[in-house]
């Protein structure tokens, strides 16, 4: 027989339309639920739009919540699935400018920390280059360090496809990574030739 | 030299991971021994991987709560229910019509037809073959017109629409196999529709604006259209995850740790003993403890027990036999408790913005993931003592 989780104390009420209880089950899970979406969406107009999105599907649904799995997986696979969803939608019609997030973040940053924050910006560019499904993957293995067994439950996939998927995910991302990396050292080089050769001329 | 390795990249993650078995493990960490470019390789994995867990976590921006409460409300309200209700009474009666409409055109086809019998009867058979054919093909265009110019506008103004068609389409089956035509076209449109939106390119927002809009028909009208479409996909992808969920849960664990103790009689021992080797390593087995002191275990994969038992009896006299078999269900289960506690209590500092408690947690989850997947080998393999006497 399927076992009761031990549930917090706003489910319950929430599922009776408590305005309070609702308001508890969003504080307790919003940064989460936003996190998932910034880091999915990599911008944060889309994330805090998917948010919402979000919570109204949890909304819509609570009812059908089966009280044996555990409310955060739950809300997580929501959180995702949504987040793949809208990605697949906005595929080809790209309206965020991650290059003017980065380069108004590049302007933010102290000098000391240039280079580390260069590195994540390279990261957070590589992602975004990533199918829905390998941008989860690496998510949930890579940034949040989930296990091969979260994974699966969590996108109800089996323990095989989520290992095939790390891999090609992992694979991928490095790719992108390593060429991004190239491109911009390459294009650093050219521009101190360039600056030396000016240099040279004055 | 170039490595040959194939699946490099999955070895690799894997190892990273911890997913191998010990067997793979300890031959993949043989082979990076010898190979610089997948040492590389695992150097290069092993720094990315850890740039990702780096990521800094973006700030929870200010008024996000508010807009999401203010979204709840909005769909907590009572009159956003009696909306869907209204909602819900129009599709209700558009089945009604549709329902009805299709009985009246399988009435009139069976008119048709029952007009055309008696004179089919009257008729020579080859004669007859023909005027049937064409009371039945003028049959279907009275039933196709009025069908079509009725269908398509109520599938305009619904998006719901497709339920109802492919409802409809089985009502008339039900009632007689006459009408065909555009009524199937109808439903089978609607399955397609149904199955491209639950599949992997929804764009359902598009489609719905798309639509020609019939006339009279405003904006106000369009924008909750487009809302009850988003509705609709939202309610039918959450079932859809929830019966995968159930699914899934209800899956029983049932794990059972086999071993065996068994005594036998042999002639050769030595000859006895090069079999068993050979023939584990068949099983895919292994040979856990070398035979010494008249005495050697070995592991073989649950699946091959009863074939190892059997072929044991063939090779030896059996002496004694004892078998123990220990259910590791509870064992799991209790793990697996420690570990959603353990994941629970991650998000918990998550939250809270304590880092240190989140590692730790974090640290206990990847044990508990440890010994299950301990667990869990130990019940694909059967442990075999094996005593000797030489007679």
């Amino acid at each position: 027989m399927e076992e009761k989780k031990e549930q917090p104390e706003w489910l319950k009420r929430a599922r009776q339309n408590d305005k309070n209880a609702w308001e508890s089950l969003v504080r307790e899970n919003e940064r989460m639920v936003y996190h998932i979406a910034y880091r999915m969406m990599q911008n944060e107009e889309d994330a805090k739009d998917i948010s919402q999105e979000i919570f109204i599907k949890v909304y819509r649904s609570l009812s059908k919540f089966d009280e044996s799995a555990v409310f955060s997986t739950w809300l997580y696979r929501i959180a995702v699935n949504t987040c793949i969803d809208a990605l697949r939608k906005r595929k080809g019609n790209q309206t965020i400018s991650l290059q003017e997030q980065t380069q108004k973040k590049q302007q933010d940053t102290p000098e000391q920390n240039y280079l580390q924050k260069e590195e994540q910006i390279q990261i957070m560019q590589t992602i975004e280059s990533l199918s829905p499904e390998h941008k989860a993957m690496i998510l949930m293995r890579d940034m949040e360090d989930m296990t091969y067994g979260e994974i699966a439950e969590c996108l109800s996939l089996s323990l095989g496809t989520v290992k095939s998927r790390i891999a090609r995910a992992r694979e991928q991302f490095k790719k992108e990574f390593l060429a991004k990396k190239e491109l911009l050292t390459n294009n650093s080089r050219q521009n101190k030739q360039a600056s030396g050769k000016g240099g040279g001329k004055i | 030299m170039k490595c040959e390795n194939k699946d490099r990249e999955e070895k690799i993650t894997l190892y990273l991971d911890r997913q191998l078995d010990w067997k793979e493990e300890k031959e993949f960490l043989k082979h990076i021994k010898t190979c610089p470019e997948c040492k590389h390789e695992l150097q290069q994995a092993q720094q990315l991987r850890q740039m990702l867990l780096d990521m800094p976590i973006e700030p929870f921006p200010e008024g996000l709560h508010e807009s999401i409460m203010k979204s709840l409300e909005k769909e907590m309200s009572p009159a956003k229910k009696r909306i869907a209700w209204q909602k819900y009474g129009v599709l209700a009666a558009c089945f009604l019509l549709l329902t009805f409409a299709g009985k009246q055109f399988y009435q009139k086809a069976e008119q048709g037809t029952e007009q055309a019998v008696p004179q089919i009867a009257s008729m020579a058979l080859e004669e007859a073959a023909e005027p049937v054919g064409i009371t039945e093909e003028r049959s279907y265009p009275t039933i196709t017109q009025s069908r079509s110019a009725g269908a398509p506008e109520t599938s305009k103004a619904l998006p719901a629409t497709p339920n109802l068609t492919a409802d409809s389409e089985k009502q008339d089956e039900e009632e007689g196999d006459t009408i065909e035509g555009d009524i199937a076209e109808e439903g089978m449109e609607a399955t397609e529709e149904e199955n491209i939106e639950s599949g992997e390119q929804p764009d359902t927002e598009k489609d719905v604006l798309s639509q020609p809009v019939s006339e009279g028909e405003n904006t106000k009208e369009k924008e909750e259209k487009v809302a009850e479409k988003k509705e609709k996909d939202i309610e039918s992808e959450i079932d859809k995850q929830q019966s995968k969920n159930t699914l899934k849960k209800s899956a029983p664990v049932n794990m059972k740790s086999k071993s065996l103790q068994i005594k036998l009689k042999t002639k050769n021992i030595e000859k006895v003993i090069q079999n068993i080797e050979k023939r584990t390593k068949a099983w895919k087995g292994e040979i856990e403890t070398p035979y010494t002191q008249d005495n050697m275990t070995i592991k073989v994969p649950l699946l091959e027990y009863n074939d190892v038992v059997n072929w044991l009896g063939q090779q030896c006299e059996v002496i004694d036999k004892n078998e123990i078999t220990e259910d590791l269900a509870k064992q799991y289960k209790e793990i697996q408790q420690q570990a959603d506690n353990a994941k629970e209590k991650e998000e918990e500092a998550t939250k809270k913005d304590q880092p240190r408690k989140a590692q730790e947690a974090r640290k206990i989850q990847k044990d508990c993931e440890k010994a299950l997947e301990e667990l869990q080998k130990t019940a694909e393999f059967a442990v075999i003592h094996i005593s000797f006497i030489e007679v």
